[in-house]
């Protein structure tokens, strides 16, 4: 088959094909700017008693902003548009993980978001506060290595663990990456507290699953076509 | 009045907001506090976050329907669940649970 993609975003398809994901430099220094502020990372006070309502005042910080879900996409504009395409659709809220060294208490276990009924069309764009490797970061199972979801979610971690990456990002950089995947994130070993946020995007057209435009999606970039093609009607007889 | 952990489920026809209201709304009138819930995994017979649950450090599990779930898996979790749609708790309504399975399964 043709492809008419450009040789760049063709070797940027292939790279994110082959591993999961890309880790791209922010693509707009201003929205990084402004959501770090917003979130205003610190590990100041924080403990894990009261991790879950700081997590929450943030979220509400972010969600209530008319600002921060433009920004955000600036992150990593064009590297969504070359791996979904330029009619999108962004989910309704943010995700923010915050994860203490030694706690234990809001780790995410592995999983596929696709399992739980998101749709397999969505990538995660997946932004960090402050510089993450090893535990202080998410892991992913390369594509090419085979699994089983048998027993609990530490049973699929446990046969899968020497084959996933924990992904090197440094503040100002961004991920984007495959979240029918497995994925997750493990006990925070490393020095510092982890501030991250993530949210979905999907080709506007492709299947929603059982996360539907309205109740998590809203379209971001309408282009003129679908706006056509979704008011048209036939003519009719007189 | 219980820590409860929320449980639901893809494998519904009911939106995963819809079935976190009837959590809620089960836990706010018998006065549980409701840990954010946890959603099933939507391949057919995998219940791992179910299975998760096993060592989770709570009084029980509310889940939004006794159907989210087979009876045997229920019964053998061996902590406290609140069916917030049918208003039972096992194992104190076992009968009764017991009962609506039997009736639905006919």
């Amino acid at each position: 088959m043709n492809s008419f993609i450009s040789p760049e975003e063709t070797e940027l398809t292939e790279r994110f094909l082959r591993d999961g994901y890309i880790i791209a430099p922010a693509e707009d220094e201003e929205a990084l700017q402004y959501l770090h502020e917003l979130v205003a990372p610190t590990d100041e006070g924080l403990t894990p008693q009261n991790l879950n309502e700081c997590r929450l005042q943030v979220i509400a910080k972010l969600n209530d902003s008319d600002k921060s879900r433009l920004a955000y996409f600036c992150l990593a504009q064009n590297l969504l548009f070359t791996l979904i395409g330029s009619g999108l659709a962004m989910q309704k809220k943010f995700n923010l993980s915050i994860q203490l060294p030694h706690d234990g208490t809001s780790l995410l276990p592995v999983h596929a978001d696709s399992w739980a009924g998101d749709s397999p069309y969505q990538l995660v764009l997946w932004a960090s506060f402050c510089d993450c490797t090893r535990t202080k970061s998410m892991f992913i199972l390369p594509p090419s290595e085979p699994f089983t979801v048998e027993g609990s979610s530490e049973d699929v971690y446990q046969r899968i663990k020497d084959r996933v990456k924990f992904l090197d990002v440094k503040y100002g950089e961004v991920v984007v990456f495959n979240p029918t995947l497995p994925h997750g994130n493990r006990v925070n070993e490393e020095e510092g507290t982890r501030w991250t946020i993530n949210c979905r995007f999907k080709n506007l057209w492709s299947p929603y699953e059982k996360k539907g435009p309205g109740t998590d999606f809203e379209p971001i970039t309408l282009r003129a076509a679908s706006k056509i093609g979704m008011s048209y009607e036939h003519p009719k007889r007189i | 009045m219980s820590i409860l952990k929320g449980y639901n489920s893809t494998k519904v026809p009911v939106p995963l907001k819809v079935q976190n209201l009837v959590i809620r709304d089960y836990c706010d009138r018998n006065h549980h506090t409701l840990l954010l819930p946890n959603t099933e995994f939507i391949m057919p017979g995998t219940y791992m976050i179910l299975e998760d649950f096993r060592t989770l450090d709570c009084d029980g599990i509310v889940a939004y329907s006794m159907f989210t779930a087979p009876r045997e898996l229920w019964l053998s979790l061996g902590k406290e669940v609140h069916f917030a749609l049918e208003n039972h708790v096992l194992p104190q309504d076992r009968e009764s649970c017991d009962m609506i399975w039997k009736l639905c399964a006919s």
